[in-house]
Formats: C-alpha cells, sequence, structure tokens
C-alpha cells in the first residue's frame, strides 16, 4: 500500500512547476502551426527520398488522373486498345464479325510473331485463355492445338487471317488477300451448295 | 436497377454485421456492411448452384438477399424482445464543440490527402476495364461465365476443351460477386474491388481510432493508403485487396477480442477469417494462428464455444472449396507443393534472397516494413517487460513463418530468373501483412505516447 502512495507535492513545488510551464507554453495557433508545418516537412520528405511515394504520387495519382480525365469519352473496347494494344482491337474485330456459336481457327503462333517483320500483337494472343476472354461465349482453336482437339477443329466456322495467314486454308485462290480478316466457313459452304 | 442491387448488398451487410456485432460503431459497422454483404452474397450464389438453380437471374437473387435480411432482423427481434432493425437506422451523428476543436489542421491534412487518394484510385478504378493478365485469364473470365451461363461448373471447365487456368481454381468469393457486377447490368467489374477499398480504410481508421488519437489514425490509415503496390492492385481487378480486407482485419477483430474480451470482435473475427478462406486458400496463414488465440483464450476461460464454432466454420469454408473442385468441377490441379518435409539450404538461401528484395523494396511498400522493424527495435524493453502487443507481433511473425514454409514447399528451385512465385505471389501476399503492421506501429507504448503528447501540444486534448 504504502509503494503506491504518490507523495502529493508541496503547493510551493507545484507553483513552481506551474510557473515554469507557463513560462515554455506557446500560443495555441503557434504550436498548432507548428505541428501542421512539421507534418507538411514530413509528408513532402517521404514523397522527395522515398522512390515509391514518388512513384505513387506522380505516376499512380496525377498521370493516371490526367490520363483518365483524358480518355473520359472513350468506350471500354476502345480503352482496352489503349492499354493492351492491336492484339485487343484484332479480338475486338473477330468478337464483331461473328456469331456468338462461332468456333474460330486461330493461326499458329509464327502468323502472329513473323521473323523479320512488324510485331503487332503481344505475347499473350497465342494463349488460349486470353484470347478467349475477349470473343466469349465464341470458341477459338488454335492451328497449333488441331491434333489436340480435331473435333473442334472439324467444326470450325470461321478461320482467323493474321498477316495473310489463313487463305491457304481455301479450296480456291484469293486474288486481294488482306493482313487481317476473318473468313466466314459457313457463309461459304452454303454458297457452294 | 443497379443501384438497387448494390444497395441490397449493403443492406445485407449491414444487418448481419447489426446481428452478430451489436456493440460496435457504426462507422465499423457501415465498413463491415459491403464486405459482408458480398461474403454473404457469394454464399446465396454457391449454394444456389449447388442446388442446381441458376445464379445469373437478378430477381431470384434479389429474393433471397431480402429472405435474408428479414430473418437476421427476426433473429434480432426475438433476442432482444423489442422491435429491433437497429442496423438499419442511421447512427446519430453529435457535433460538439469539443469535438469540433478535436478536429485540428494537421488531422484535416492528413484526412484530406487520404480522401484525395482514395478519389484518385477509386476514379482510376471505375474508368478503366479489366486489362490484367490474371484477370483476364482467371476471375473476371470465370465471372463472366457464371453471369452468361448461370453456373460456376460452366462451360470453362468442359473436360474436352478446357479453358481454366488456376486463377479459376481460387474460392469463388470473388468470382461471384464479379459475375454479380455483370448480372446487374454493371459494364466492368471493377466496382467491387472499390467497395474493398473503401471498406478497408473505413475499418482500419475505426480500428485504430480505439486506442490511438485522431491524429495517430489519421496518419497511419494514410500510410496504408499510399502504400504503392497495395495502392496499384487496389485499382486492378484482383482477389488480392478483398483477401486483405478479410484476413488483416480478421485477425485483428480476433485480437481485439483477445485483449478486451468483446465478442461482438470474436463474432467478426471468426467470420472475416473464413471469409478470407472462402477468397484464397493461402488465407490459411492467418487462420492458423487466428485458431492458436482462440484455443489460448478458451484454455485460460475454460470456454470452449468459440474454438469449436471458429474450427467449424473455417475447416467448412477451407475444405467445401476443395470438395467442390474435385467432386463437381472434376479438377483435381493445386498448389505444386512438397507433401513431405525436407531440407534444403541452398533452395531457402535463393527464396529468402528474393523474399528480402521483395520485402525491403522502397517501391513496393514505402516506409511501412522498415518502421516495423524500427518500432520493434526502439519498444524492445517495452515488448519485453511489458509485454506490450506481443500477441499482435506474435500472430504477425507466425503467420509470417507459416507462409514462408509455404514457399518453401512449393516445387521450384528459386533459381534467378525462373520463377515468380515471390517477385508476384508474395508481393501480393505481402498485403495481407500490412494493415496489421501499420496497427503495431500506430498501436505501440512508444507512438501512443508521442502521439498524445502531439495532441496535448496541438491543444486537441
Amino acid at each position: 500500500m504504502k509503494k503506491n502512495r504518490k507523495k502529493t507535492p508541496s503547493r510551493k513545488t507545484q507553483k513552481a512547476v506551474s510557473k515554469v510551464r507557463k513560462g515554455f507554453t506557446l500560443p495555441l495557433f503557434l504550436r498548432k502551426i507548428i505541428v501542421f508545418t512539421s507534418t507538411v516537412i514530413m509528408l513532402f520528405a517521404l514523397y522527395r527520398f522515398n522512390v515509391g511515394y514518388k512513384w505513387f504520387y506522380d505516376h499512380l495519382i496525377v498521370e493516371n488522373l490526367k490520363k483518365t480525365y483524358k480518355y473520359l469519352d472513350y468506350s471500354p473496347e476502345q480503352k482496352m486498345e489503349l492499354k493492351l494494344g492491336f492484339s485487343s482491337k484484332y479480338m475486338n474485330f473477330l468478337k464483331k464479325e461473328t456469331p456468338e456459336d462461332a468456333i474460330i481457327i486461330m493461326p499458329p503462333d509464327s502468323a502472329f510473331h513473323p521473323k523479320g517483320k512488324k510485331n503487332h500483337f503481344n505475347n499473350f494472343i497465342t494463349r488460349r485463355t486470353w484470347g478467349h476472354y475477349f470473343v466469349y461465349p465464341r470458341k477459338l482453336v488454335f492451328e497449333k492445338e488441331k491434333d489436340k482437339y480435331p473435333e473442334l477443329y472439324k467444326k470450325a466456322t470461321h478461320i482467323a487471317v493474321v498477316n495473310h495467314w489463313g487463305y491457304e486454308k481455301l479450296p480456291f485462290k484469293v486474288k486481294k488477300k488482306e493482313e487481317f480478316s476473318i473468313i466466314n466457313l459457313t457463309a461459304l459452304k452454303t454458297s457452294k451448295k | 436497377m443497379i443501384i438497387l442491387s448494390w444497395l441490397v448488398v449493403f443492406l445485407l451487410g449491414l444487418s448481419f454485421v447489426s446481428l452478430i456485432a451489436q456493440e460496435i460503431g457504426a462507422a465499423e459497422k457501415i465498413g463491415f456492411s459491403f464486405p459482408m454483404g458480398m461474403g454473404i452474397q457469394s454464399i446465396i450464389m454457391f449454394l444456389l448452384d449447388v442446388l442446381h438453380f441458376p445464379v445469373n437471374n437478378n430477381w431470384t437473387l434479389l429474393v433471397f438477399q431480402l429472405l435474408l435480411i428479414a430473418l437476421f432482423e427476426w433473429i434480432k427481434y426475438k433476442k432482444q424482445d423489442a422491435p429491433s432493425l437497429s442496423g438499419l437506422t442511421v447512427p446519430k451523428i453529435s457535433v460538439k464543440w469539443d469535438t469540433i476543436r478535436a478536429l485540428n489542421f494537421t488531422w484535416l491534412l492528413l484526412i484530406s490527402i487520404t480522401l484525395f487518394v482514395v478519389f484518385a484510385i477509386v476514379f482510376k478504378t471505375l474508368a478503366w476495364p479489366v486489362f490484367i493478365y490474371d484477370s483476364l485469364t482467371g476471375y473476371d473470365f470465370l465471372a463472366k461465365a457464371i453471369a452468361r451461363e448461370g453456373t460456376i461448373h460452366n462451360s470453362i471447365f468442359d473436360p474436352d476443351y478446357p479453358l481454366y487456368t488456376v486463377r479459376c481454381l481460387y474460392p469463388p468469393l470473388v468470382p461471384y460477386n464479379f459475375a454479380y457486377a455483370h448480372i446487374t447490368g454493371l459494364a466492368s467489374s471493377k466496382i467491387v474491388d472499390v467497395f474493398y477499398y473503401l471498406s478497408i480504410y473505413l475499418v482500419f481508421y475505426a480500428y485504430l481510432k480505439r486506442h490511438t488519437t485522431h491524429l495517430a489514425a489519421a496518419f497511419f490509415s494514410l500510410l496504408l493508403a499510399v502504400t504503392p503496390e497495395f495502392a496499384a492492385f487496389s485499382a486492378l481487378s484482383s482477389p488480392n485487396p478483398p483477401t486483405t480486407f478479410y484476413v488483416a482485419i480478421g485477425i485483428l477483430s480476433l485480437i481485439i477480442w483477445h485483449n478486451e474480451d468483446q465478442k461482438s470482435y470474436l463474432h467478426l473475427g471468426i467470420v472475416l477469417i473464413a471469409f478470407g478462406l472462402w477468397t484464397r486458400t493461402e488465407s490459411i496463414i492467418f487462420a492458423i494462428p487466428g485458431g492458436v488465440l482462440i484455443l489460448l483464450k478458451s484454455l485460460h476461460q475454460k470456454e470452449y464455444q468459440p474454438l469449436i464454432a471458429y474450427s467449424v466454420i473455417t475447416v467448412f469454408s477451407f475444405f467445401i472449396w476443395q470438395w467442390y473442385t474435385s467432386a463437381v468441377l472434376d479438377v483435381h490441379e493445386g498448389l505444386p507443393l512438397v507433401k513431405t518435409l525436407y531440407w534444403d539450404p541452398g533452395k531457402l538461401s535463393r527464396m529468402m534472397k528474393q523474399v528480402r528484395w521483395v520485402t525491403f523494396k522502397p517501391n513496393y511498400y514505402g516506409i511501412t516494413v522498415f518502421l516495423f522493424l524500427v518500432l520493434i527495435a526502439l519498444n524492445a524493453i517495452n515488448i519485453i517487460k511489458k509485454k506490450d502487443q506481443l500477441v499482435l507481433l506474435s500472430v504477425i511473425f507466425s503467420a509470417w513463418g507459416l507462409y514462408m514454409i509455404i514457399f518453401y514447399q512449393i516445387k521450384t528451385d528459386y533459381m534467378p530468373n525462373q520463377t515468380t512465385w515471390i517477385t508476384s505471389g508474395y508481393r501480393r501476399g505481402f498485403f495481407y501483412f500490412l494493415p496489421p503492421i501499420l496497427y503495431y506501429c500506430a498501436n505501440n507504448r512508444l507512438v501512443r505516447s508521442l502521439f498524445r503528447r502531439i495532441e496535448v501540444f496541438n491543444g486537441s486534448r
């Protein structure tokens, strides 16, 4: 019990302490300014000397706000093209030009990324699931997988033309070959009949 | 219809939170509403799916949501013996002169910056479509298929022509909610990420404010908001920010319960950790320390109900999806883990080198990790002598240790430029540690005392 009892300072000591305290007390407004300014300096130092926060503010906030505002009127497809380039544009084109139950033959990797020529596509385009996101519920069957999924390949309704690849699948010669296009096999079969 | 659909999800969460955690504050209740609502929403969709009902009919979902709200309100009414609807009432906000005086300039500055940052991230999130690879080949792709075909067991899992990737095999909370966004007619599913992003700051601020000053809560909430990698990922379409909400806030709820013995936080902790496991299975790294925490407290109090409830709910939410993927979806892939323990110092050394590089890279987490370690060092005496936040530190380090064990057990040799387990997986998984780490930074004796002094000096107290 004795240990817990705090000794009350004498009145003289209390007066002295309060006098000293009063002597050091700054006006409230000034104290608020000191805390405010210190915080601003600290935040600025974090921004200035930490590459992460600098990237965060300059790129993720400022640059992105400008970019987002600039392209605010763009459609989701156009924005997708800005982010993913021509690959997204081409996949959206396939979606637009085919019915929902279409099965589309996709070219081999060498057609998407021809050696010595300008590369329009990203590396994801040759991955099955990535392409399907854009054209779902249509199905894509890749030329490199024709032996793996022969039934689906046989049922194909369209051929995706990339870098002039795809025309050789037709039983006749095409005079004017487009660089990027889509061939409707069902329409060809119907007209043949 | 879009607004109504999401409003009902919010009310569903609010009603549930008001039922299981009556004593918590209004800000916390509001912060919990969307994540809880979306968690329950995913369970409704899953149950309908298992029972072969189409999950893409908005009206069916709406009926089930409203029925559940009615059920929660009825339980509350029965419990209280009085008309309830406590969770649905608008909280009274009393503006007192003292409160206004406490809102000092510095606090306003920090809150303004946080709001600006949150606005910029939300604006970016909503303005841009889903474009990240993981979402295009996983979460959002699966969501689109659910929304169109009305089931998670859809053409993506067709054994004759499978289109799934490993990202489609994570537990279904996020894909179901992304699908719900498509079902309600939204062009993009990214609204889901926005709700989690807003919720985490609201709840984190409210949790910090329980023990620290408004100024400290504002400062450390800002540090969370501006953590570069976390903020960048919150604007994308990824399940990591939702998991961060569930496991980080869940473990903090359990710690609050452990320290203060308030049942509301136990209930919240159990449900949040279970939802964490229902979002990503790696949440187990926090589920295990959470279980140990409850076990110790149960042994101490000789009351085993919380332990039983926690074990049943978390184990069920962990294994139900494992069962569904193998029994229904007929997919038997998973993490390529070595099932036996082994010792490979070379692999461990290479792995830890990458872990060190990611953890201490300021581009990813700013000063958070450095601040955490410095504060542990400065507060060492209090930790040893007064056990200051020892429970929290034990949970953080044991969860991190478990995370390291998982990465070590993965079938890879961590040779340079070969795998991205650490540079991608761990980098995003570290988000789960950020709120507990910052909670420690704000809540240790040293910082609490410092901020109290600042507040006194600032005339706010």
